[in-house]
């Protein structure tokens, strides 16, 4: 394994497209970045720090879907997978290397993206509205969901022969898993009640129920989901809108371990060329 | 004899295709193993289960000893390096940078080893140009540095030479041979281009519809492909007549042609048919090929 993992940085070093993908992801952090410091210097404008802190959630689970496909679909395009095989290396090995080989790739590129947003939010934006706790488990939150993502395209790649086939099903993947991840959202975003009325002595008097509102267990089975799905914990992530932090990274990593082992036992059986 | 590779009895079925039926073969320890078959005969796949890129129906196979279905097959197969169909190579990696991969796979410490295997192969040249951008003849000896990485006793080659050109397919035949006869590797080549294979093989495997027909060395193949002597003359009659008063085995192939199984006296064949009033009109010592026993052996119909 360690010798997998060793090969495979040292293909990673080489690669024109990991050093794409970071300039990408810090060209991104930077243009995000720019355009708050230009409201800040025309109007003066303020911004919490963890505006756009945790785009990158979003951005790689695309970055990702189109990496992963090209990189290590090079090991069956191009044959590869055999001289593994061929001196004694497990599928099992094979798999996982790969695996942690693409989530150190996203965790790189998800620091190419704060870098910039850092390096100038610091001095411009106003403190984030969150405590220091919360903050750090959303940054291990967002880290364990870019392995979900890695398992997700890592168990497309090595189970599809084909380098453009398994790109084309990652990127329909994950924009099918973000409709779905919409769709989940929607009935959620309903208030409880079409009015509030607040008196006088500050009690708050709820007005008429809204119809749409989704309450009881159909709304504990919705938020299941939304968070469960990756895309579902994107969306939450970027607008640093998590209705629990604590269970998220939970999520991720139950999707990681199901995908994981799913995708290495496909593998297991599979007939390669 | 030692072994390198025995299989027994094995099969690879594909959705109702039998790729191999129940093939047994034994590869001997420092031979050129020619594995001679048509297209579909089921050689590549018995390349791709014992490299371990397929697991077999049924069946098992052995190398140096070790069963395929225990755990030390892995550690068996670090002592051999193959090529199956094209080079494995990241084509967007120097000639270098792909053995250097290759060495971290294997776990080899320093890469002091690159450069002579890059000369062994006559890759030394090649400097910062990426692998997509060689030619077809530069891939395959560059996948064949990547199956020596590892320093193996065993090399499986696939169809070294398809689509190689006249000085390609010396160079690898040159190759093959150099490795097999400086460094004692064993070498299992699969092939059907017969005339290359039969200037390398020391022992030939021919296999047929995922079995083996035929396993013998070069030596018997050599006494099995019987050499004659092939006359023209004016008249086979008279041939036969002197032929016969010589005792010597003869088969007559039409009206002026004949071919002769013995060493003759040119000289006195030619008086003796001067006195019969037949002509000799020439004598060409014919050897049969590798090419027409494999026709002989597998008969010549269709191919897949």
């Amino acid at each position: 394994m360690r010798n997998l993992l060793a090969a495979n940085l040292f293909r990673l070093r080489k690669s024109v497209l990991f050093w794409g993908l970071l300039a990408v992801m810090f060209a991104f952090g930077a243009f995000f970045t720019l355009q708050h410091l230009n409201h800040y210097l025309k109007w003066n404008a303020k911004f919490y720090l963890t505006i756009d802190l945790f785009t990158y959630a979003l951005l790689l689970g695309f970055g990702m879907a189109v990496f992963i496909p090209l990189f290590f679909g090079a090991e069956h395009s191009d044959g590869t997978f055999r001289n593994k095989l061929a001196v004694g290396h497990s599928r099992l090995s094979i798999y996982l290397s790969h695996l942690i080989i693409s989530t150190v790739v996203a965790i790189s590129a998800a620091a190419a993206y704060v870098l910039p947003v850092l390096a100038v939010g610091l001095f411009i934006y106003e403190p984030p509205a969150l405590d220091a706790g919360t903050l750090i488990l959303l940054a291990l939150g967002t880290l364990a969901l870019l392995a979900a993502y890695c398992a997700l395209y890592t168990l497309v790649v090595m189970n599809c022969a084909r380098k453009s086939g398994a790109a084309v099903i990652c990127l329909v993947g994950m924009l099918a898993l973000y409709l779905a991840a919409g769709n989940v959202e929607v009935p959620l975003m309903h208030p409880e009640y079409l009015s509030m009325e607040v008196t006088d002595f500050g009690e708050v008097i709820p007005g008429e129920p809204n119809p749409r509102y989704v309450g009881g267990a159909k709304r504990q089975v919705l938020e299941t989901l939304q968070d469960l799905l990756p895309t579902g914990q994107s969306l939450q992530y970027m607008r640093v809108q998590v209705e629990h932090p604590e269970r998220l990274p939970l999520y991720s990593l139950f999707d990681t371990a199901v995908l994981t082992a799913a995708g290495a036992a496909l593998f297991r059986r599979k007939d390669l060329k | 004899m030692e072994y390198v590779l025995v299989t027994q009895g094995l099969s690879k079925h594909y959705k109702g295709f039998k790729a191999l039926d129940t093939l047994t073969m034994r590869v001997p320890k420092g031979s050129i193993y020619g594995f001679v078959g048509r297209n579909g005969a089921g050689k590549t796949t018995l390349i791709r289960l014992i490299c371990g890129l397929q697991a077999p129906t049924s069946g098992t196979y052995a190398l140096y000893g070790v069963d395929s279905a225990q755990k030390d097959i892995a550690k068996v197969r670090r002592r051999m390096g193959a090529v199956v169909e094209t080079p494995s190579i990241y084509l967007d990696l120097t000639a270098e940078d792909n053995l250097k991969e290759q060495f971290r796979v294997l776990g080899v410490p320093s890469d002091e080893g690159i450069p002579e295997l890059l000369k062994l192969v006559g890759l030394e040249g090649t400097g910062s140009k990426k692998a997509r951008n060689f030619s077809l003849g530069m891939k395959q000896r560059l996948g064949i540095a990547v199956a020596l990485a590892g320093d193996p006793d065993f090399l499986v080659l696939d169809e070294p030479v398809n689509g190689l050109d006249p000085q390609g397919i010396i160079e690898i035949r040159e190759l093959i041979l150099k490795l097999n006869r400086e460094r004692n590797i064993t070498v299992l080549i699969s092939s059907h281009i017969l005339d290359e294979l039969s200037r390398l093989a020391t022992h030939y495997g021919f296999i047929d519809s995922g079995r083996i027909v035929k396993e013998l060395s070069a030596r018997e193949l050599e006494a099995a492909c019987r050499k004659c002597l092939r006359i023209q003359v004016t008249d086979t009659r008279a041939l036969a007549r002197v032929l016969d008063g010589m005792g010597i085995e003869y088969k007559i192939l039409d009206d002026g042609q004949a071919d002769v199984y013995a060493q003759v006296n040119i000289s006195q064949l030619s008086k003796a048919l001067d006195a019969e009033g037949c002509e000799l009109l020439s004598a060409q010592e014919r050897d049969e090929s590798l090419e027409s026993y494999f026709v002989n052996l597998v008969g010549g119909g269709s191919h897949d």
